[in-house]
């Protein structure tokens, strides 16, 4: 062994030193960087050259100071699909209650200025109108005609607030589309980098950081899947279909219904190119089950509201007869809650009475009665407006009420896979710190085995034989 | 949920997430303390929701059955007060007759219960078109507002007007005019004028059919009394059931306040415990201890 070699030696040390550094420093600068994975300088120690050595005759190992094999990113990539399957669940579910909440906040039920009190104080009006069949018949008849048509504003009211929550949400639907036609393009564009950084021989740590965030980002829209390949590019697959592969992004366009009416015949779907793209996660699944089911089946359950209550009050009213003698008058007419429409124009278009010729308000108490469930029933042959009405509110409550348990039991799946990512490649300050002391204290080693060589050499040049 | 490694990172996220799981259940059991609801939304609890529902549409119908049994109530005590007028007019017109079968009572004094008898077929005419909110009383369903038409005489039918006065339970809220008698009753007293008026009366026969008809009016003024009770009698049911009603919404609906308020102070407790070890555990890092 030789001076200079142990100099040699002691600079390696110095190198691999000031690099740990850099490295604690860009952990440290990177410590709140979302998506951002530590990183760990990898040492190995250099090994002797095979020669014993020819003056010293010494053939023990000769010691090569230490190399830096390469810089690790600490990322676990099962721990990482995990999440990004938790943060796709999570934003199906929570996006699906948020719309059905906008819906359930419309009813207004229970209480005492929802659909349910209007529905009673219609039938209280016939009940007024059968006391009342004399020269009072104006004022209960005006009263009748009134709540008819506050009951007949509340229904457009809410129909109109569930059309105007599904195109929010299907406007909704198109921006998240092109968030996730973005971040896929981005992802394409971040896949030719890492090639090419491979190519070149440069750190592409950042890149994988970039590419794993964007990864989580389309998983969180849309739920899809990302293969990891050899050569550290993923591909991205939407049940199947491909949606980026290498530098390419295949982008995915919004197809199907734009108003509520449409769903039926073509529910709002999305295509890639000309197929079909099936969501089954993330934002978009949760905007397609909102736009396709959810607020459209509370649309016709509203609609089964109206057109049950327009035809048991039309069954008993043409039967009746008016003061006037005329009879098969309809009360109500259209064809569910967003265009139902009060027919009677005065009190005295009312048929009030069971027979003609006389008033005995008869057939007011009879439609009064429709209060009663089974009376309803018995004229419909089916369930009547007040137990759809309260079908409604309980299949709403009941499937938001799931959705925001499932909310909640996803939002601490979500935590605990985050906090495990966080767990193994978060950044430790005090880690760090430990670090940078350790490093720090290395490189004074290295100075000081350097500044000692000096001063054996000095003694061996100045001092010897002079 | 911690694993071996424990970063900054972790607890600044952890304390987050419990500030925030406190915070919320703040917000929600103060929402509930300032609307005094327990079941706001169809989603707080379903089936309380619609048993809400339920409740309110029947407590809104036992509302409608309070005011339809004012209703009934006005309109039977309008027809018994009309019936005992006419019931005491009846009862002065035996006396009349009895009177005028007095052999010894001169052509004036007939002539004079003659024209008395006029005015209590008058009295009881004007009785028998008692009218309730412009319907007649007596009259059934006829279209118009008399009983009995100075001109055609009873024009009312029979037909019963009925009230729904609880769930199922409908009273006839009318007289029938047949019952009351408005049909013969007037007549009589016409046709008693007339023989009074000539020279030997023989009163029996007529007499005895008054006698009949006002029998006739006392049985229907019973039954209406009768009716009226059951009025009465109701009207305490439907009370009651509206006062157990308003119980059940307050029981389904409404927030135990002392609960609410227990709970929001030891939901307010956590929230500042996390508060202060947030505060207390993210100050400190190695750094506070390097020189």
């Amino acid at each position: 062994m030789t001076a200079f070699s142990a100099l040699n030696t002691s600079i390696s040390g110095l190198a691999a030193a000031q690099r740990a550094v850099d490295i604690t420093s860009q952990n440290i600068a990177n410590v709140n960087t979302p998506g951002y994975s530590r990183q760990q300088i990898r040492l190995s120690s250099v090994g002797s050259t095979t020669a014993a050595h020819f003056y010293t005759g010494d053939n023990s190992a000769i010691l090569g100071g230490v190399k830096i094999d390469d810089v690790l990113r600490v990322r676990d990539a099962f721990l990482e699909t995990a999440r990004v399957n938790a943060g796709a669940t999570k934003e199906a579910l929570a996006v699906q209650a948020s719309a059905l909440s906008g819906v359930e906040g419309l009813l207004n039920e229970p209480g005492d200025d929802g659909i349910q009190a209007v529905i009673d104080d219609f039938y209280a009006s016939w009940h007024n109108l059968a006391a009342n069949p004399g020269t009072s018949r104006d004022a209960a008849a005006g009263q009748v005609l009134q709540a008819a048509t506050a009951l007949v504003n509340q229904l457009h009211f809410v129909s109109s607030g569930i059309d105007e929550r599904w195109s929010n949400a299907q406007s909704q639907l198109t921006a998240t589309v092109n968030d996730l036609n973005q971040a896929t393009a981005d992802l394409a564009v971040v896949n030719q980098n890492i090639l090419e950084g491979a190519v070149d021989e440069h750190p592409i740590n950042e890149l994988l950081d970039r590419r794993d965030s964007l990864v989580r980002t389309i998983g969180e829209l849309s739920g899809a899947r990302a293969v990891v390949k050899t050569d550290n590019t993923v591909d991205v697959m939407i049940n199947n279909i491909s949606v980026v592969s290498g530098n390419r992004a295949l982008p995915v366009t919004v197809a199907g219904a734009t108003s509520i009416g449409g769903v039926a015949a073509d529910p709002p779907h999305l295509m890639s190119g000309v197929n079909n793209a099936p969501i089954s996660g993330g934002k978009l699944a949760g905007l397609l089950a909102a736009l396709g089911t959810d607020i459209p089946t509370v649309a016709t359950q509203l609609d089964g509201v109206a057109t049950s209550m327009r035809d048991a009050v039309n069954t008993l009213h043409s039967a009746g007869y008016t003061t006037g003698g005329d009879t098969g008058l309809d009360f109500f007419s259209g064809t569910g809650a967003g265009d139902l429409a009060v027919v009677p124009e005065t009190g005295a278009d009312l048929a009030l009475s069971v027979e003609p010729g006389v008033v005995d308000g008869g057939n007011a108490e009879a439609i009064a009665d429709l209060a009663l469930d089974e009376n309803a029933e018995a004229v419909l042959g089916g369930p009547g407006p007040s137990v759809r009405l309260r079908a409604l509110a309980s299949e709403i409550g009941t499937k938001l009420q799931s959705l925001n348990r499932a909310v909640e039991v996803q939002d601490s799946v979500f935590a605990t896979a985050d906090a495990a990512i966080n767990a193994d490649a978060g950044v430790s300050i005090d880690e760090e710190m430990t670090s940078l002391l350790m490093y720090q204290r290395s490189y004074q080693a290295s100075a000081r085995v350097i500044s000692t060589i000096d001063e054996l050499l000095d003694t061996l040049i100045n001092r010897t034989a002079v | 949920m911690i694993g071996n490694r424990v970063t900054q990172r972790m607890i600044s996220d952890s304390s987050l997430r419990g500030l925030q799981a406190n915070l919320s259940r703040n917000a929600k059991l103060q929402e509930q303390l300032s609307s005094g609801r327990l079941v706001s939304r169809p989603s707080d609890n379903p089936s309380a929701a619609t048993s809400s529902m339920q409740l309110r549409t029947q407590q809104r119908l036992d509302t409608q059955y309070l005011s339809n049994l004012g209703n009934a109530a006005g309109r039977l005590n309008t027809a018994d007060s009309a019936l005992q007028d006419i019931s005491s007019l009846l009862l002065r017109a035996k006396e009349l007759i009895v009177n005028a079968q007095d052999p010894s009572l001169p052509d004036a004094g007939r002539d004079a219960i003659s024209a008395e008898l006029i005015v209590i077929q008058k009295g009881v005419t004007d009785a028998y078109n008692t009218q309730w909110l412009g319907r007649p009383i007596f009259g059934g369903t006829v279209i118009g507002s008399l009983t009995i038409d100075p001109a055609a005489g009873y024009v009312g039918n029979d037909k019963p007007v009925t009230a729904r006065i609880a769930r199922a339970v409908s009273i006839r809220i009318d007289v029938s005019g047949v019952a009351a008698g408005a049909d013969v009753i007037p007549g009589l007293l016409g046709d008693l004028a007339a023989t009074i008026d000539a020279n030997a009366p023989d009163l029996t026969g007529l007499q005895d059919q008054l006698d009949a008809m006002h029998q006739q009016l006392l049985t229907t003024l019973g039954d209406v009394g009768a009716r009226a009770a059951q009025v009465v009698s109701t009207k305490q049911r439907v009370d009651n059931e509206q006062l157990d009603l308003k119980t059940r919404i307050s029981q389904n609906e409404d927030v135990d306040l002392p609960q609410a308020i227990l709970e929001l102070q030891s939901s307010s407790v956590a929230y500042q415990a996390s508060l202060g070890a947030a505060g207390k555990i993210l100050q400190t890092s190695l750094l506070d201890y390097l020189r």
